[in-house]
């Protein structure tokens, strides 16, 4: 009979904090793998290859004409993967100019949200994401019939 | 490392010194399965049979049988099964051939295959730097880059080259 | 208490089956409220499984022996100690167990991996919560714990007495939770090429978890080998057995994925094979557990006869071909970037040191199936021991030495030969003048000489990278202490490693010293007699016995002598369970980093003389040594590093974009 009553209690916890997400107002998750994120992390590794290559240098494992040209590579690829970001980011900000614009037009019918994706903004009028191409969720979370999502970056 | 291993193969088949009866009946008592607890030799086992097993190693090996004359004694009386490893010849040499032939071959298809991606090596756009006008283009951004470095690596960073100094500590 | 706990085992396999389907579902159709709530569900997974667990071990606690479970593990006269250790003792157990571990972990990954791996994370819960309600499914269905008995008997049948070991309380868990754990680097890698991911973002976290689990089962073999070695009574350590084996197989493979996913994090390369290797060493962990839970070799391990087997199989088959298949589809995407080069660089090390860990886990994988081979095409029962593993792998495990003294030596991507020369100038000579030193000492074996050869150039290959290293930085002005620690701190997973380099030539070490140089004796001895082996003497000076409701103790006293040095006394344990019609043992050891001198009672004869085996080995103080280096590596190369430029910079570009309105 405890048994019963001490396991009830558990699922009945269980039921209700697993269904409270669906209640709540539908939190916008973190963007995942947006393209930003993965520059960033091969502008860090890099700076990581640099950096150890400077060691094995310090270490004399690495002659100065190899250094060099090693050293030289590396530098041309964080150049270039800066201006990818900077790229990126001016096409955030120009996208953000828009969103201004269309909301001062006709501002009761169009929000802005993220997409899922790549964490880009983009109105909820679009079908498909600007930056990544892929699909855009409903806005309103409540409407989940709408037009499923489907991997669109793969 | 090919020496290597046949050093290895060599040493095994070439003990030392020759080994007293004792050692040489150890040695069987761990190449013998005790038939009544299965995955255990009689070296391990203190089951009645396993007892028995080694006393009569040692009477054999007292009365002048060699190691393989014992191992058969009990292989006809037990079968393959009492042998701690299968026997290495007819059927059971593929137990032994097998895992080295699959090893040997992936070593052989790696080697051939790292020599093939070595020859074809070609320099792509990214280790020659590209042409003038996309260095032109990427100056401002190689200097963020340089700024950063500095900072990451501090004193001793490729903005200030210092002599390589293992050489004289490699020793 | 049984029945809150076969209440909780459903609820949890519920919860587990919603927590898979709902990431899937929630995936697909992006819905953030049921990812959200499907995630809750797998961090309520170990709340709801730990209910369970505990009205098991409440079960036993209470001697409820109306509990089939807790009538068949424990007694009444059980030391009241080893409740936990009989919690798992048989299958149904074990699997409750193996559950709760798995939610832990699982549940930790998630937290750890939610901010890094948000695009994966639906397919990595799906696959953890796949795994979770397979174990549980199994558990509710065929084996629950809970299964009471229609009436309760006065007394159960008590534990196994080879179970009672202090090293049961850790063994058995650690090896469990080992193996079930490589599900959770299995689940990272295939979330993140489920997603398309190709940033390598889940390369850190399938790093870290790779690592954990990898010190979690090589500490739960060394602790197995521990346990062998004192209670076994044979004075080995590692027997070869198929469960040592299937566990010890993951433990490879994973050795190789922690060393070329380095490589892909550093040199964004072996993308594809570092899938394939996690998929290989899940795929021989699940073998693992389906050997340990009813599999079809025989093995002192083996529970006894059971039915899950073909369950276990079934789950063996699918998980492999859903590992092909995402592994087939997904793989044009993912052609390494960077080419490899040839000759001595340190990837192609790394790539020869993972042919040769697999060749040692194919050799022990043929070991372990040849038995049943040979029974389905001849129909000859055979036995594949410790022979034919020490013969075929032995010379793997030398080559694998060997490698790992060079592999670090050795530059990335291109090693010109004077770099290489240089380098492996000092480890070389080291080695040739350990050998030429021991052989002056007298060790004649030639094999012994070469592999101790061999652990003195990675001894010494490893001390050149420290001096180096930290010379270097000390002409640059630091101390010598500080010149180490800022060296050790610039790349731990470095030096992390060169730790645990350590540790395994510890280990092989005390395999050399104690298979090449063991001497053993087998003697029966009355009151004062005495007997010498390899410079040590033994004095039995008698026996006092104690009798307990389910078994009698022997306490042989002993004596040892070396030379004429006073050892003090020994105890050489042993008992015996008439019920059972069992013995068991435990060792006196005298241990030193040069010998152990293990004695050990076998018997005691009806005349009140005892048979003892009384063995001199070498070195093998070293193997368990081994252990605490080990982990003390791990936990340097899984320290984190720290990236302050980097880090901040990107943390404030982070914080400008999400600083932006969105409304």
């Amino acid at each position: 009979m405890m048994a019963l009553v001490v396991g009830g209690v558990l699922a009945v916890v269980c039921v209700v904090l697993l269904v409270l997400p669906f209640r709540r107002r539908a939190t916008v998750l973190l963007p995942e793998g947006s393209p930003a994120q993965a520059l960033e992390r091969q502008r860090e590794a890099a700076y990581e290859e640099v950096r150890t290559l400077n060691q094995d240098y310090l270490l004399g494992d690495v002659p100065q004409e190899q250094y060099e040209a090693r050293l030289q590579v590396y530098r041309l690829r964080a150049a270039r993967l800066l201006q990818q970001l900077d790229d990126l980011q001016e096409l955030d900000r120009q996208w953000e100019a828009r969103i201004a614009t269309f909301r001062a037009g006709d501002g009761a019918t169009t929000t802005a949200v993220i997409c899922q994706e790549c964490g880009g903004a983009v109105s909820s009028r679009d079908v498909q994401c600007p930056h990544c191409g892929s699909a855009i969720a409903p806005a309103d979370p409540t409407d989940r019939g709408g037009p499923a999502g489907k991997e669109g970056n793969a | 490392m090919v020496t290597a291993l046949a050093l290895a193969t060599a040493g095994c088949v070439s003990p030392a010194s020759p080994p007293s009866l004792e050692e040489q009946a150890q040695d069987l008592d761990k190449s013998l399965i005790c038939p009544v607890c299965p995955g255990e030799t009689i070296d391990q086992s203190q089951a009645a049979l396993a007892k028995q097993m080694r006393a009569i190693v040692r009477e054999k090996l007292a009365a002048g049988e060699s190691r393989e004359q014992v191992l058969e004694f009990f292989v006809k009386r037990y079968g393959d099964g009492v042998l701690a490893a299968p026997p290495k010849g007819g059927f059971h040499l593929l137990a032994w051939t097998v895992p080295p032939v699959l090893v040997l071959g992936a070593a052989a298809g790696l080697y051939a295959l790292l020599r093939r991606m070595g020859r074809q090596r070609p320099r792509r756009g990214e280790a020659t730097g590209g042409g003038d006008l996309e260095q032109k283009e990427l100056a401002p951004y190689l200097a963020r880059v340089d700024e950063e470095l500095r900072l990451l690596l501090g004193p001793s960073g490729p903005g200030s080259p210092l002599p390589p100094g293992g050489k004289a500590t490699g020793g | 208490m049984a029945e809150l706990g076969t209440v909780t085992l459903h609820l949890a396999l519920v919860l587990a089956l919603y927590a898979g389907a709902g990431s899937v579902a929630g995936k697909l159709r992006s819905s953030s409220s049921l990812l959200l709530s499907v995630r809750r569900a797998t961090y309520l997974l170990p709340v709801v499984l730990a209910v369970a667990t505990l009205s098991l071990v409440a079960a036993f606690v209470r001697h409820d022996f109306r509990v089939e479970y807790v009538a068949r593990h424990s007694s009444l006269a059980m030391d009241p100690i080893y409740t936990w250790v009989a919690l798992y003792a048989g299958n149904e157990g074990s699997l409750l167990f193996i559950a709760f571990a798995f939610s832990l972990l699982s549940a930790a990954a998630l937290a750890l991996a939610s901010r890094s791996l948000a695009g994966s994370l639906p397919y990595t819960n799906a696959i953890l919560a796949g795994v979770s309600a397979f174990v549980l499914g199994v558990t509710a269905f065929l084996a629950n714990p809970f299964q009471t008995l229609p009436v309760a008997p006065p007394d159960g049948q008590g534990i196994n007495p080879l179970l009672t070991h202090p090293g049961m309380f850790v063994h058995p868990p650690l090896l469990m939770i080992g193996l079930i754990g490589v599900s959770v680097p299995y689940a990272i890698a295939v979330g993140a090429l489920l997603t398309g991911d190709r940033s390598d973002a889940w390369v850190d976290q399938a790093r870290t978890w790779s690592l954990v689990v990898w010190a979690i089962l090589g500490s739960g073999l060394l602790l197995g080998a521990w346990w062998a070695y004192t209670i076994l009574g044979w004075g080995g350590y590692w027997g070869w057995d198929p469960i040592e084996n299937v566990a010890l197989m993951p433990w490879l493979v994973l050795t190789g994925f922690v060393h070329t996913v380095m490589v892909q994090k550093r040199r964004g390369m072996f993308g594809l094979w570092n899938l394939v290797l996690i998929a290989i060493a899940f795929t021989l962990a699940l073998f693992g557990i389906f050997i340990n839970r009813g599999g079809p070799v025989p093995s002192v391990h083996s529970f006894g006869a059971s039915t899950l087997g073909w369950v276990f199989l079934a789950f063996l088959a699918f998980s492999v071909a859903f590992s092909l298949v995402v592994l087939l589809v997904r793989a044009p995407a993912l052609r390494g970037t960077a080419a490899l080069e040839f000759h001595f660089s340190r990837e192609a090390a790394f790539l020869f040191n993972n042919l040769l860990l697999l060749g040692v886990a194919l050799v022990t994988l043929w070991g372990v199936v040849y038995p049943l081979v040979s029974q389905m095409v001849r129909g000859v029962a055979v036995t594949v021991g410790a022979p034919f593993y020490n013969q075929v792998n032995g010379p793997l495990f030398l080559a694998l030495v060997f490698l790992m003294g060079v592999g670090p030596l050795l530059p990335w991507r291109h090693a010109s030969w004077a770099v290489v020369r240089r380098a492996i100038q000092v480890p070389g000579l080291a080695a040739v003048l350990a050998a030429s030193l021991l052989a002056l000492v007298g060790v004649r074996q030639p094999v012994a000489l070469f592999a101790f050869g061999l652990c003195a150039f990675v001894v010494a290959g490893v001390l050149q990278e420290w001096a180096r290293g930290t010379w270097v930085r000390h002409r640059r002005g630091q101390n010598l202490v500080a010149a180490f620690a800022s060296l050790v701190g610039a790349n731990r997973p470095r030096y992390g490693g060169y730790i645990v380099h350590l540790a395994i030539v510890m280990v092989a070490l005390g395999v050399i010293g104690s298979s090449f140089y063991g001497t053993q004796r087998d003697v029966v001895l009355a009151a004062g007699e005495q007997v010498s082996v390899g410079g040590y003497t033994v004095i039995y000076r008698g026996t006092r016995v104690e009798t307990h409701p389910d078994r009698t103790e022997f306490f042989h006293h002993l004596q040892g002598m070396k030379g004429q040095r006073d050892l003090g006394p020994l105890v050489a344990w042993r008992a015996f369970y008439p019920d059972r019609r069992m013995a068991s043992t435990r060792a006196a050891i005298r241990s030193t980093p040069v010998e152990d001198l293990y004695v050990v009672s076998t018997e005691s004869l009806e005349d009140g003389r005892v048979v003892f085996r009384v063995m001199v080995k070498p070195l093998v103080w070293w193997i368990w040594m081994a252990g605490p280096v080990m982990i003390l590596g791990t936990l340097v190369s899984l320290w984190p590093q720290r990236r302050p430029l980097v880090e901040s910079a990107a943390g404030a570009k982070r914080a400008a974009v999400s600083a932006v309105p969105v409304e």
